[in-house]
């Protein structure tokens, strides 16, 4: 999409806008830098303020936010997306893909696949994108109901 | 503010087949970035939201040599400042092999006494507790069961050849105080402030029975009972067990919360223990309640409430009203199995390469 200009933001104004994403407006403060609940990362300890590069990622166009995501490394050879929103009225634009493909591109050749989680309806979009279900993986159920899957894609071959 | 990443020291070459070549690529990268795009880096911090009280530093040992360290964010043995700040901790490396179980925990044992004299020992209802009591008996050590006593309520029976003190405490009391404990310390967990109240009825060093050695399959799903991904096991410790850590720095007290990780080699004796390699090596997919052994496991400290029920339900209520009122003290830090178990030269066989050769390797 033309016009669209993708830059870094800070982690505080990211996890505030990106928060109706997780419906927390209201507690966007509780929005930790990364997300570990399916056993992700692999840094443990305090190498994780050594190693851990996170990018909050923000799209604008024509000066106005609309849309955000993160992008983060979990070991030194694969990196996680975490969050794709889109406001309502841009979405179907390929605003998101693009979003992706820049925080992707932000890591060197070391880091060479990427994951991330889908709710069910998302699956079709991201696969587009080149990402696929992991491998022995299916949709888990979290405590809310949510559905979810792990999705991964090779940056590098 | 808009912000240029910095892209400073960026690897061109891709593919490149030597490995060594990529570690110190990503290790340059990370080098260029880190200061502005770390976790803490200017980029990434957060200020602080939270409004406890800083802790006195750290000044006993809660475990051997405090090889067993935590904190939130850059903050050792301290307490949460920020409701998103990363909480962590870290284990030292076993220095030999281990001797099995209860050989390391007469050691732990008689390193606790000879470093802090007469102990006393929380006589909560936890299988853990009745095993320090009972393993202490046997080495003859000087210690004295703390029971308290929740007026109303039924209490666990205690070993009358040994010394015993009681506390009664009126529910509404307890109430307060756990209120109080969970604001002050980042605990919603009423069982553990109910530890807490056992370390104050002595001045004697006192040694919990809870925090439990767990694992977990992240890739078994609870909500709908079955394996949904090849099996992915971390050792597991909460925010709220070193709770109990907090509240002894910033009151002056001493004692010994986490008496199962007193040494690595204790660590490394359950890890390496005969049930949990069998469990493991018969059912590698299974629930986290398969895997762990019951002497061990995290409902030990609950027992009171199995026994009482209505005692469970209002701990029950208490428990949802102190995660109402502190809704950030609820996280985790998980420690990739593989890498534990090579910090304690353990080997687990044949499961858990499969974790590292999809989520990638750290190099060191």
């Amino acid at each position: 999409m033309k016009n669209v200009e993708l830059t870094t933001i800070g982690f505080s104004e990211w996890r505030r806008q990106i928060a109706p994403l997780w419906g927390m407006e209201s507690s966007s403060q509780l929005i930790q830098h990364t997300a570990n609940g399916h056993g992700q990362m692999q840094y443990v300890g305090r190498e994780q303020f050594r190693r851990v590069i996170l990018f909050p990622i923000a799209a604008e166009l024509e000066g106005r936010r609309i849309a955000w995501t993160s992008t983060y490394n979990i070991s030194d050879e694969a990196v996680r997306v975490r969050g794709i929103y889109v406001l309502p009225e841009f979405r179907d634009r390929g605003i998101g893909h693009l979003m992706t493909n820049h925080a992707l591109a932000l890591w060197p050749a070391p880091w060479k696949r990427c994951f991330m989680y889908a709710w069910p309806a998302n699956v079709a979009r991201y696969e587009r994108w080149g990402f696929a279900i992991a491998p022995g993986h299916e949709m888990r159920t979290e405590a809310d109901g949510t559905e979810m899957v792990l999705m991964q894609k090779e940056l590098r071959t | 503010m808009v912000r240029r990443l910095m892209m400073d020291g960026m690897p061109t070459s891709s593919g490149d087949p030597d490995c060594r070549f990529a570690m110190d690529a990503a290790a340059e990268f990370i080098a260029a970035n880190i200061g502005e795009f770390g976790l803490l880096g200017t980029n990434n911090v957060v200020p602080n939201d939270c409004q406890r009280k800083l802790i006195p530093p750290c000044n006993q040992e809660f475990t051997r040599g405090n090889h067993f360290r935590f904190g939130f964010d850059g903050l050792e043995f301290g307490n949460r400042f920020s409701s998103s700040a990363t909480y962590w901790v870290e284990y030292g490396r076993a220095s030999r092999s281990h001797g099995g179980f209860l050989p390391e925990l007469r050691r732990a044992l008689a390193e606790i006494y000879d470093s802090y004299g007469p102990l006393s020992i929380s006589n909560t209802g936890a299988s853990l507790g009745r095993l320090l009591i009972a393993t202490a008996k046997e080495m003859g050590l000087s210690v004295e069961q703390i029971t308290v006593r929740i007026d109303g309520h039924r209490f666990p029976p205690h070993d009358e050849s040994l010394p015993h003190r009681v506390r009664s405490i009126a529910w509404s009391e307890f109430e307060e105080f756990a209120r109080s404990f969970a604001s002050a310390f980042g605990c919603n967990d009423p069982w553990l402030a109910f530890e807490a109240v056992h370390g104050t009825v002595s001045d004697a060093t006192n040694i919990c029975s809870t925090a439990p050695v767990v694992l977990h399959n992240h890739n078994y799903n609870r909500n709908q009972g079955k394996e949904v991904g090849p099996p992915n096991w971390s050792f597991v410790d909460h925010e709220k067990f070193t709770a109990v850590n907090r509240w002894l720095l910033a009151s002056g007290r001493r004692g010994v919360p986490h008496i199962l990780r007193w040494s690595p080699e204790l660590l490394a004796a359950q890890l390496d223990s005969l049930a949990r390699r069998s469990r493991h090596d018969e059912a590698p997919d299974a629930s986290p309640s398969r895997l762990t052994p019951a002497r061990h496991d995290g409902r030990g400290h609950r027992r009171q409430s199995w026994t009482d029920a209505e005692l469970g339900r209002k701990m029950d209520t208490l428990g949802l009203l102190l995660h109402a009122e502190n809704p950030d003290c609820d996280t985790a830090h998980y420690y990739p199995i593989h890498r534990l178990l090579g910090r304690l030269d353990l080997e687990y066989g044949r499961h858990l390469g499969q974790v590292e050769a999809l989520y990638g390797r750290v190099e060191g």
